[in-house]
C-alpha cells in the first residue's frame, strides 16, 4: 500500500446557503497523478483551493502526509499551485518569478540560482531567465508557472485547469509534458479539469465530481468501462444507457427487462436482487451489429453518420429505445452495406455492460 | 494618406484650441505677470514700481542692515525648510493611512466599493474653512480633547495639552485635508491589480505582509507616486490649514506668500516666494515623470 499524500476527510464547504462541497472524502496517494474531473460548478476547484488553503473549509479535515493542515494559512503549507491564468508576477523577470518561493523560504542565493537554472532546464526555457513575462506566449507562460511552482520542491503540486487557456495543439503537447514532468519529479500532482480527454490521457486515477460530491474514484479504465452511476457514464464519453429492471438472476446469467418490455439476457451474475430498478450502460464501440435474430435484441437501423475515422449507427429497439453503435473505418472494411430501415440484431460482450445503480 | 493625417492633425488643434486659450489666458499670462512682478521694486503702498530689481530674490537669503550692508539671514530658508519637512511628513502620513484604506476598499464587493469611495470624497462637499474650524474646536485650548482631561483631573482647571498652533497640528490638518487625494489614485491602481497575484504570493510562502511588500506595493507604485505628488504639492502651497492650525509661529511658503500680498504689501517678494514654490512643484513633476517613464520601461510595453 503506497503512502497517502493527501487525505481529505468529510470536507464540507458552504458559501452562505450554497453548498459547494458536500461531505467529500478522498485519499490521494504519494507520487500519483490524480485528477478532479467534473462540469463547472461541481466543486472541483473549491476542493483544490481548500487543499491549497485559499478556502477555509466549513467542516472536515485535510491531512498532508499524515499532518493535519486545514487550519494552516496557504504560505504555511508545503503545497504549490499552477494557476489557471498563470498569475505570473508582471514586475519581475522569469528568473525572479521562479526564485520567488525560494527567496521567501530563505534559501541561499547560490542555491536559488542553481534551482532556478534546473527548473528552467526542466521546462526547456533555459534562455528566458532575464526576460519579462508580459510578451510571452501562453505556452511559455505556462511553462514558467510550472517551473515557479515546482522550484520550492512542494510535497504536492496543484494544477487548476492549467491547459484551458492554450490552443488545441499546444494543449495536447503539454499533456505529454505534464505527465513526463510528474514522472521525472516524483511529486504528487492534483489536476483539476472539466475536459474528460485531458483527465483520461494523463491521470493515474480520476475522481469524478458533481454537485459538490465525489461520484466515483478510479483509474481511467475503471471510470470509462465500469462507471457506477448514470452521471459518470454520461459525463465520460458517448454511451448507451437503458433503464431496466432485473427480472431473473442466477450464478451464471442475469435477465434485464427494459421499461418497454425488451429483455436482455447477459451471461454474468449480479450482486443486485431481482426486482431492482437500475440502468445499464454499454459504450457504442462495444455494440456489435449482427443479423436480425442473432443478437441479444432486435432493432431497426434509423440513422448512419460517417465521421471519417468512425461511423455511428443509430438503432431503435422494439420499444423505441435508441442504441448507438460505433465502428472504426477499419472494422467496416468488407462488411456488407446497410440501409436505413433494415432490421438488425445488436450484440455486446457480457463484460462490457456496466450496471448503474444511481 | 499623409494629407488626411495632416488634416486630422489640424482639426485636432482646432478642437483643442479652447483649452489652449483658457490655459494661455488664465494660467500662462498670470504666471508671466507674477514672475515679472518678482523682478520689480516694491511700492510700500501696494503694487510695484516698474523698475528692474533683484531685491526680492536677494531678500530670501540676505537682510539689509542699518549700514546698507547685506547680511545673511536664514529665517526665510527656515520657512522653506519647514515647508518641505511638514509637507513631506504629511505626505508620508497620508501614504501610511491612505494605502490601508484604499486596500480595504479595493477588497470589497463592487457596491460597497462605490459607497466607500463616495464616503472618502464626502469631506470635499463641505467647506474647507468649516472643516478646519472643527479641528480648532477639537485641538484648541479647552477643546474636545482638553475638556475631558480637565474633568478627569489630568489637567488643571484651565490647563491645556497645547496641541493647537504646533507643527503637529499643521501635519494633522494637512493629512486630514489631502488624504482623499492619496486614497483615490492608490485605489485606482489597486482596482486594476490582479488579486490572484496575491494568492500566488501566498502560495509561494509569503505571509500577508510579504505579499504586500513584494507584489502589491511594487505593482501599485505608480498610484502611490501619483498620490504623493497630488498631496505634496498642495501641502507646500497650503495656507488656510497652516494659518488656522499653525498660527504665527509655523509659517510655511503658502502663508508667507499670502502675508506678503495682504499685510506686508511686498508684491515682488511674495511673487519671488511663489516662483520658488513653483520651482519645487516643477522639480516634483519632473521627478514623477521620470519615475513613471522608468516604470513603463521596466514593465516593457
Amino acid at each position: 500500500m503506497a503512502e497517502i499524500a493527501v487525505d481529505v476527510q468529510n470536507i464540507v464547504k458552504h458559501y452562505g446557503s450554497f453548498v459547494a462541497l458536500n461531505d467529500v472524502s478522498l485519499s490521494i496517494q504519494d507520487n500519483e497523478f490524480f485528477t478532479l474531473l467534473g462540469p463547472s460548478g461541481c466543486g472541483k476547484t473549491t476542493l483544490l483551493r481548500s487543499i491549497a488553503g485559499f478556502e477555509e473549509v466549513t467542516e472536515g479535515k485535510i491531512f498532508l502526509y499524515g499532518e493535519e493542515i486545514e487550519d494552516l494559512a496557504p504560505h504555511q503549507r508545503p503545497i504549490n499551485t499552477v494557476f489557471q491564468h498563470y498569475a505570473l508576477f508582471p514586475h519581475m523577470t522569469v528568473h525572479d518569478n521562479i526564485a520567488f518561493g525560494l527567496k521567501r523560504l530563505g534559501k541561499s542565493q547560490a542555491e536559488i540560482d542553481k534551482t532556478v537554472k534546473e527548473m528552467l532546464a526542466l521546462v526547456q526555457m533555459e534562455d528566458f531567465g532575464n526576460r519579462r513575462t508580459n510578451n510571452m506566449s501562453g505556452g511559455q507562460m505556462q511553462r514558467i508557472a510550472l517551473a515557479r511552482a515546482l522550484a520550492p520542491k512542494p510535497k504536492v503540486l496543484l494544477l487548476d485547469e492549467p491547459l484551458s487557456a492554450l490552443d488545441l495543439k499546444l494543449r495536447q503537447a503539454m499533456r505529454d509534458e505534464l505527465q513526463k514532468l510528474q514522472r521525472d519529479t516524483g511529486i504528487t500532482f492534483i489536476f483539476v479539469t472539466h475536459d474528460q480527454d485531458e483527465a483520461m490521457s494523463m491521470s493515474d486515477r480520476i475522481a469524478v465530481m458533481s454537485n459538490g460530491q465525489v461520484q466515483q474514484v478510479g483509474t481511467p479504465d475503471e471510470i470509462y468501462n465500469r462507471p457506477k452511476s448514470r452521471f459518470v457514464a454520461d459525463f465520460i464519453g458517448d454511451t448507451n444507457i437503458v433503464d431496466v429492471t432485473i427480472e431473473a438472476t442466477d450464478a451464471k446469467s442475469t435477465l434485464y427487462r427494459s421499461k418497454g418490455g425488451v429483455g436482455l439476457q447477459v451471461e454474468r451474475a449480479t450482486d443486485l436482487t431481482v426486482g431492482a430498478e437500475i440502468s445499464i450502460n454499454v459504450r457504442p464501440e462495444n455494440v456489435v451489429i449482427v443479423d436480425a435474430g442473432k443478437g441479444r435484441a432486435d432493432a431497426t437501423l434509423t440513422h448512419k453518420s460517417f465521421f471519417g475515422r468512425t461511423s455511428i449507427y443509430s438503432m431503435e429497439l422494439n420499444d423505441g429505445t435508441l442504441i448507438k453503435s460505433r465502428y472504426s473505418s477499419r472494422d467496416e472494411l468488407g462488411r456488407k452495406e446497410m440501409a436505413i430501415g433494415d432490421s438488425v440484431g445488436i450484440d455486446f460482450a457480457a463484460d462490457t455492460l456496466a450496471e448503474l445503480t444511481s | 494618406m499623409s494629407t488626411a493625417f495632416e488634416k486630422s492633425a489640424r482639426t485636432r488643434w482646432l478642437a483643442l484650441s479652447p483649452t489652449y486659450l483658457i490655459i494661455g489666458i488664465f494660467m500662462m499670462i498670470p504666471l508671466c505677470i507674477m514672475i515679472g512682478i518678482s523682478f520689480m521694486e516694491q511700492n510700500v503702498y501696494g503694487g510695484v514700481h516698474p523698475n528692474v530689481s533683484f531685491a526680492a530674490y536677494q531678500q530670501i537669503l540676505f537682510e539689509t542692515d542699518f549700514d546698507e550692508n547685506l547680511v545673511f539671514d536664514p529665517s526665510y530658508l527656515v520657512i522653506i525648510g519647514r515647508s518641505l519637512l511638514l509637507a513631506g511628513i504629511a505626505t508620508v502620513v497620508t501614504v501610511l493611512v491612505g494605502f490601508p484604506v484604499a486596500y480595504y476598499i479595493a477588497r470589497q464587493n463592487e457596491r460597497r466599493r462605490n459607497l466607500l469611495i463616495f464616503l472618502v470624497t464626502l469631506p470635499f462637499w463641505t467647506n474647507m474653512l468649516i472643516r478646519i474650524f472643527a479641528w480648532l474646536l477639537i485641538l484648541g485650548r479647552g477643546g474636545v480633547i482638553d475638556a475631558p482631561l480637565r474633568f478627569l483631573g489630568v489637567l488643571d482647571a484651565d490647563g491645556s495639552l497645547g496641541l493647537l498652533y504646533s507643527p503637529g497640528a499643521v501635519v494633522l490638518g494637512l493629512t486630514y485635508t489631502y488624504l482623499p487625494l492619496m486614497v483615490l489614485p492608490i485605489y485606482a491602481s489597486l482596482e486594476k491589480l490582479d488579486f490572484r497575484l496575491v494568492e500566488a504570493a501566498a502560495d509561494l510562502y509569503s505571509n500577508k505582509w510579504g505579499a504586500i511588500r513584494h507584489v502589491v506595493i511594487p505593482l501599485t507604485g505608480p498610484g502611490i507616486a501619483a498620490g504623493a505628488i497630488l498631496v505634496f504639492i498642495p501641502c507646500m502651497g497650503d495656507f488656510i490649514t497652516v494659518d488656522m492650525l499653525g498660527g504665527a509661529k509655523n509659517l510655511m511658503l503658502g502663508t508667507l506668500v499670502q502675508f506678503q500680498f495682504s499685510t506686508a504689501r511686498n508684491w515682488p517678494f511674495g511673487s519671488a516666494v511663489a516662483a520658488i514654490l513653483l520651482i519645487f512643484v516643477i522639480c516634483n513633476m519632473l521627478l514623477y515623470a521620470r519615475f513613471t517613464r522608468a516604470e513603463r520601461q521596466r514593465s516593457g510595453s
